[in-house]
C-alpha cells in the first residue's frame, strides 16, 4: 500500500505537530510543501483551502490535524 | 495595539514591497494573482468614496498589507487592494508575513491567529485607522449558505465530494467577494473617521 500525501506550509504549526507525531511513530507519509510548488498547491487546491490535508491511499482524504488546522 | 509602540514606523512602513514587487517575486499562483487582478475592480461609487475621504487629515493616505502568495484570502483579496490603490492614489506597501511576524503580531485575528490578508490603514501622518482580516463578512456568510444548499441537494455524498463542489460554487462568486472586501474596507473607514 502507498504512503499516503500530506500536503503541509513550511510555517505552518499544526502541520508541524502533524510531522513530529508521525515521526515519532514511525508513520511513513510523502510530504508535499504547497508554498514550494505550485503543482503540489493546485492539488491541494482540489480538496480543501487549508492545511494540512491528509491523501490516504484509498482515496479518503483529511483535513486538519487532530482537530486542528493550519 | 497601541500606535505609539507600533513596530510600524514611518520608515518601516516604506520598506514594504510594492504590489508588483510583490507579485515579482512569489513563488506559487501568479496564475490566480493576475485572474483575480483582472476582475477586481473597484467600483466607481467606492473609488470616489476613499478619494474624499482622503482629502481629510484623518482619512487613509496609507495601505500596509500582510500577505503571503500562497493563500487563496490573499490571491482573491490582494489584487483588488492593488487596484484600489491604482484608482486612489493610496500608497500600498506589502510585507510577507512568514518574515514580519512582528508586524503580524500586531493585528491577529481574534488576538491569537496569524491571519492573511491584513490590511492596515493609516493617515498620511502615520496614525493608525484600523485594519481589515482576511474576508469579507460577506464571504463567511456565503460559504455557508452554499455549503448547506450542497449537503441538501448531495445527500450522502462524503465530505469530500462535498468540499469539492462547495469549493467549485465559492470560486465562481470570489468576483463578488472581492466587491465585498472593498465595501467593507469602505464602512471601516467609515465607521473609523466619521467620513460618509
Amino acid at each position: 500500500m502507498a504512503n499516503p500525501i500530506v500536503y503541509t506550509l513550511s510555517t505552518c504549526p499544526t502541520c508541524d505537530d502533524l510531522r513530529t507525531d508521525w515521526q515519532a511513530k514511525r508513520i511513513q507519509f510523502e510530504e508535499r510543501q504547497v508554498d514550494k510548488r505550485q503543482a503540489w498547491l493546485d492539488e491541494a487546491l482540489v480538496h480543501a483551502d487549508t492545511v494540512p490535508i491528509i491523501l490516504h491511499s484509498d482515496g479518503k482524504v483529511e483535513v486538519g490535524f487532530e482537530g486542528e488546522l493550519g | 495595539m497601541v500606535t505609539k509602540e507600533s513596530v510600524v514606523t514611518p520608515q518601516r512602513f516604506t520598506t514594504g514591497m510594492t504590489y508588483k514587487e510583490f507579485i515579482a517575486q512569489i513563488n506559487v499562483n501568479k496564475d490566480r494573482f493576475e485572474q483575480y487582478y483582472e476582475s477586481g475592480k473597484p467600483s466607481a461609487e467606492d473609488v470616489a468614496y476613499f478619494k474624499r475621504a482622503m482629502q481629510s487629515p484623518n482619512g487613509p493616505a496609507k495601505m500596509l498589507a500582510i500577505a503571503e502568495d500562497w493563500c487563496p484570502d490573499v490571491y482573491r483579496g490582494l489584487p483588488v487592494v492593488a487596484r484600489l490603490a491604482e484608482a486612489t492614489g493610496l500608497e500600498l506597501r506589502v510585507f510577507p508575513r512568514d518574515k514580519h511576524l512582528d508586524i503580524m503580531n500586531e493585528f491577529l485575528k481574534e488576538g491569537q491567529f496569524q491571519s492573511v490578508p491584513t490590511i492596515v490603514f493609516y493617515t498620511k501622518d502615520h496614525r493608525y485607522i484600523g485594519h481589515f482580516i482576511e474576508r469579507p463578512a460577506f464571504a463567511n456568510t456565503d460559504r455557508a449558505a452554499i455549503e448547506a444548499q450542497v449537503r441538501k441537494e448531495m445527500p450522502g455524498a462524503e465530505d469530500q465530494a462535498i468540499r469539492a463542489e462547495v469549493r467549485t460554487r465559492t470560486t465562481a462568486r470570489y468576483p463578488m467577494w472581492q466587491d465585498e472586501t472593498v465595501k467593507e474596507m469602505r464602512e471601516l473607514i467609515a465607521g473609523k473617521t466619521g467620513i460618509r
